[in-house]
């Protein structure tokens, strides 16, 4: 395997504030302030080819990908409307064409949408919206043929966070699903962690029993795929790069175990991002680095670091690396958003 | 940006040299656990334990040859060469401490053997005979020939040193004679087997002695450069002239590994643990140490954790340690530090087997390696690996992880086909569910519905089948090509899971026996053509309301040829006025989505041709009525 650090030219006009991998690796979406997504596919020669641009008339926060049993969706965030994305076929017999079609707006949240995850496939097609004001909402698609019919399942989880800024939902699903909410306040005595658990009869979500993990802002969360392990690993990117494993208790429901390890860092912690199996950990951070982090034993080791482009002209507060994985399991293809 | 490239070192699975270890060592490996199997369903308990180390040792030796093997193919120049060198001398050093030594077993035959075929100096010997094969007599003047003759003697090969010495003129140095004696005598522990250690040692000590005695009181002299000293030094275990052998030995474990064969012949495992823990000669090379001297100390002191996980520092990959871990845990030797990994607290990875641990990162390797085309046969060797993790399955969790993120969007059917089957072959029934449901959802994006259907069929997906049906059924009335509607011929006894499909089926024998079937037969056709239509309107709900009216208006074209017989008339007439009362109350209540029917024409027309069904339909009756009232 041979992997480098590749840089796309990606032609956008400002900063690039999101970027997503489909689930098999093979396309990435990149979502800039330059009121544009643009769609990219991997080729033969592991090179990245522009696809398809899809416009706006705002700048983009945040995109996601659906998970392909649902088709090609891929939902859009910009300040407080999320647009939902599919790829169809036009044309009929051999002259088909695959084209992007806007399907519909949600327009439901009162404050700027701060991050938004497709639910695990078990749950069916749903969505999750964090927003600045701590409002967290769960869509839910019934007919996936059409999908232009949302509904809200969940107007409001209550989290009582007074801003809400990352989400991740667990993934193992032999275990009930969990989603984490992050808060980016800066006062320290409000909850900035704050776990659901997902109860299959009822559909309902309850927050769970849990000791303080952390006291800083939290900027980003994900939980780990858990291949070949009954207990979830979740990555929270804070001051410090902290590493969690949520054991649950047998015959207890909502009573976790929960262990943290806090992996100390020169600088802030922006985004952090699993690969596929959840073995190499990546974070990214406001001086220009990008860390990959892998669990020997009982031990996480940062082995490799890559440094973002010296050359930037951006402050280290308009730096936000994003990054994603690919396919790949081990050796991921790693990407600094920031650039132009 | 070279910053991460090292990450990028799995250059072994492309390269073919290593291919050909990789998959042979597969086959040793699939071999030893099949082996196992079938000796653990066997009945005598007793053979199956002796079998089992011996089974574990012989495979050892296969790994161990096969790596050999290809080291006897590749070329001088082959940048795999040293890699498989120092490979091979770690094995093998594994193999003689970790399996086939016991705590009070002497190592010194073993180790001198590793010793013997890791720093060969047969080539050297032959080299000094063949460039003097002219005058053997000169041999002795070569200026490798003393240092053939001392690398003999600390390698313990005593027969060669012996002939090597018997070509040095006895007028030369008297003392030879002794020396030649001593070495004649030499007790030895494989020719002296028969005899305890004790009195081993005992022979030992006599012979040292008389050694000793030589060294003091016989006269060295005419012993150019004083080899024939150093000789008798080296055997009475003299410290200090091992040290001054520095050049010759190299390495300080060759050194080590000498010394004791001189100075305790009969050393242990302790005993070598003891001499590493006094840092004996080690001190000597300090500066010359590196990784792989880190990893010889840590066999010799008996650490397995440590050694495979340097192992895989110094290979960057986990080749070794998962093929050795596997070996000694099925030799029984893991077994300890599994059972004190279960009573540690809290630890992120306490309940992974090591030796599986080192599997499945092997495993995952591979599979990394596997990603690029050429190289996707290697995903059934890393299968084979990941298969015998049994510890909370998590080797088929990686499998699953592997088999669901191959793009399903860029490959073929029959591709997917065959990862829907492999998934089915572990018992991955959730992973085949989910590859189905990708592959008819692609399937039905690109309009092609006999693709759909047949993965729809294949995992019995009920109620995308019903949308698939509903699907089939809107381009059929929209196209009237029954060609869409053949597509449920094949697959008649498959679809029963899903009522619309089922009722897809039986709307194509109908329409066949309707509209399509030969002449001789019209009437009677026609007539099973109607009783069918009847059934099918007389099961509730089995019609989505959405085709009601285009099925009912088929009955329009039928009541023309007198197909009908007068309870049929009156079943058709009752579907007639559910579908208008339906029609109502779903208007009343606006359900849009129901509502939406599935017309072909203006509304006009359709009105217009709706009130004529209803006519029809009335006049048919009526006559029908009118008919048997004249009969009777």
């Amino acid at each position: 395997m041979n992997s480098s650090l590749k840089q796309i030219h990606t032609d956008h006009k400002d900063l690039i504030q999101d970027i997503a991998f489909d689930f098999y690796g093979k396309r990435v979406a990149t979502a800039s302030l330059d009121q544009t997504v643009k769609i990219w596919n991997i080729n033969e020669n592991n090179e990245w080819v522009f696809k398809e641009e899809l416009r706006h008339n705002s700048g983009l926060q945040k995109v996601a990908w659906a998970h392909p049993e649902f088709g090609n969706l891929l939902a859009v965030a910009f300040d407080r409307v999320v647009w939902i994305y599919e790829e169809t076929c036009f044309g009929t017999g051999r002259s088909t064409q695959n084209g992007w079609v806007k399907r519909l707006a949600l327009h439901d949240s009162r404050s700027t949408i701060t991050d938004l995850k497709f639910a695990p496939k078990y749950l069916g097609l749903q969505l999750v919206l964090c927003s600045q004001s701590g409002e967290v909402k769960i869509y839910e698609c019934n007919d996936i043929i059409n999908s232009n019919v949302w509904s809200i399942i969940h107007p409001d989880l209550r989290t009582n966070m007074s801003s809400c800024s990352s989400c991740s939902w667990s993934t193992c699903f032999k275990l009930p699903i969990l989603l984490a909410l992050g808060s980016d306040e800066t006062n320290p005595t409000s909850e900035k962690l704050i776990i659901f658990e997902h109860n299959e009869n009822t559909r309902q979500y309850a927050k769970i029993e849990r000791a303080q993990v952390c006291t800083d802002p939290i900027r980003s969360l994900a939980f780990a795929p858990s291949v070949g392990k009954l207990y979830h690993t979740l990555a929270i990117a804070s001051k410090s790069l902290l590493i969690c494993t949520i054991k649950s208790m047998p015959r207890e429901p909502y009573r976790y175990q929960v262990n943290t390890i806090k992996l100390e860092s020169e600088a802030s912690i922006w985004r952090v991002c699993w690969n596929t199996v959840g073995s190499v950990l990546a974070s990214a951070s406001d001086d220009r680095k990008v860390k990959l982090w892998k669990n020997n034993i009982s031990e996480w080791k940062c082995f490799a670091t890559i440094n973002g482009d010296s050359r930037s002209p951006f402050t280290d507060q308009n730096i936000k690396l994003s990054l994603a994985f690919p396919k790949t399991f081990e050796a991921p293809n790693a990407k600094t958003g920031a650039k132009y | 940006m070279d910053q991460i490239a090292h990450l990028s070192s799995y250059k072994i699975f492309t390269d073919p040299s290593w291919r050909r270890v990789i998959s042979q060592c597969r086959e040793v490996f699939n071999d030893l656990h099949q082996n196992l199997e079938t000796n653990s369903q066997s009945d005598t308990i007793k053979t199956e334990t002796v079998n089992l180390s011996d089974q574990c040792l012989e495979a050892n030796q296969k790994y161990i040859d096969i790596i050999e093997n290809e080291l006897r193919i590749i070329s001088d120049q082959n940048e795999n060469q040293e890699k498989f060198q120092i490979l091979l001398q770690v094995w093998k050093l594994c193999q003689i401490i970790f399996i086939k030594s016991s705590p009070s077993g002497t190592l010194l035959n073993d180790l001198q053997e590793w010793y013997r075929t890791t720093n060969n100096i047969d080539p050297m010997i032959q080299n000094i005979f063949s460039s003097n094969s002219e005058n053997p007599q000169n041999l002795y003047l070569d200026e490798k020939y003393w240092i053939c003759v001392l690398m003999a003697v600390v390698q313990g090969r005593i027969e060669t040193a012996r002939h090597l010495l018997s070509f040095y003129p006895i007028e030369k140095a008297p003392v030879l004679k002794s020396i030649k004696e001593l070495l004649h005598t030499m007790p030895n522990l494989s020719t002296h087997g028969h005899l305890s250690l004790f009195e081993f040692k005992a022979k030992w000590e006599y012979w040292q002695k008389k050694c000793v005695q030589v060294l003091t009181s016989e006269n060295f002299q005419g012993d150019e450069n004083d080899y024939l000293q150093i000789i008798c030094k080296l055997l009475c275990a003299d410290e200090r002239t091992y040290l001054e052998l520095k050049p010759i030995f190299n390495n300080w474990y060759y050194m080590l590994i000498s010394y004791l064969s001189y100075s305790n012949p009969t050393f242990n495992i302790s005993d070598l643990h003891m001499s590493i823990e006094s840092g004996q000669f080690i001190r000597e090379f300090e500066e010359d140490l590196d990784e792989f001297d880190g990893i010889i100390i840590k066999i010799f002191n008996f650490d397995v954790d440590v050694v495979t996980n340097d192992c895989v520092t110094l290979f960057s990959n986990n080749f070794f340690s998962a093929h050795f871990l596997d070996i000694l845990f099925l030799n029984g030797k893991l077994q300890l530090k599994n059972e004190m990994d279960f009573t540690s607290s809290f630890r992120a990875e306490s309940s992974i087997p090591v030796h599986e641990q080192h599997m499945t990162e092997y495993a995952i390797q591979l599979l990394s390696a596997a990603w690029s085309p050429s190289l996707l046969s290697l995903h059934q060797t890393a299968f084979d690996y990941l298969i015998k993790c049994k510890m909370d399955q998590s080797g088929i969790d990686y499998i699953e992880a592997y088999l669901e993120r191959i793009p399903l969007t860029d490959i073929s059917e029959m591709e997917a086909s065959k990862i829907f089957y492999i998934a089915f072959q572990y018992g991955l029934h959730d992973l085949a569910f989910s590859i189905g449901r990708v592959m008819q959802m692609r399937a039905l994006k690109s309009g092609l519905y006999g693709t759909a259907l047949s993965w729809n069929a294949k995992i019995k997906d009920c109620s995308f089948g019903n949308i698939l049906a509903e699907g089939m059924m809107q381009e059929f009335f929209q196209t009237n090509d029954i060609k869409v509607l053949e597509l449920t011929e094949s697959l008649s006894k498959e679809i029963i899971y899903s009522e619309r499909l089922m009722f897809l089926n039986k709307y194509r024998e109908f329409y066949k026996l309707a509209f399509s079937s030969t002449k001789c037969d019209r009437a009677e056709s026609l007539k099973q053509a109607a009783s069918l239509l009847v059934q099918l309107l007389e099961v509730p709900n089995l019609i989505p309301f959405k085709f009601m009216k285009r099925i009912l208006f088929q009955v329009h074209d039928l009541v023309d040829q007198n197909v009908f017989g007068e309870d049929q008339l009156f079943s058709v007439l009752k579907s007639i006025q559910f579908y208008e009362n339906r029609r109502r109350f779903l208007t009343k209540n606006s359900n849009s989505s129901e509502l939406n029917e599935c017309n072909l024409d203006d509304e006009v027309a359709e009105e217009n041709k709706w009130k004529s069904l209803y006519e029809k339909l009335s006049i048919k009756i009526a006559e029908n009525f009118v008919k048997n009232k004249i009969e009777f």
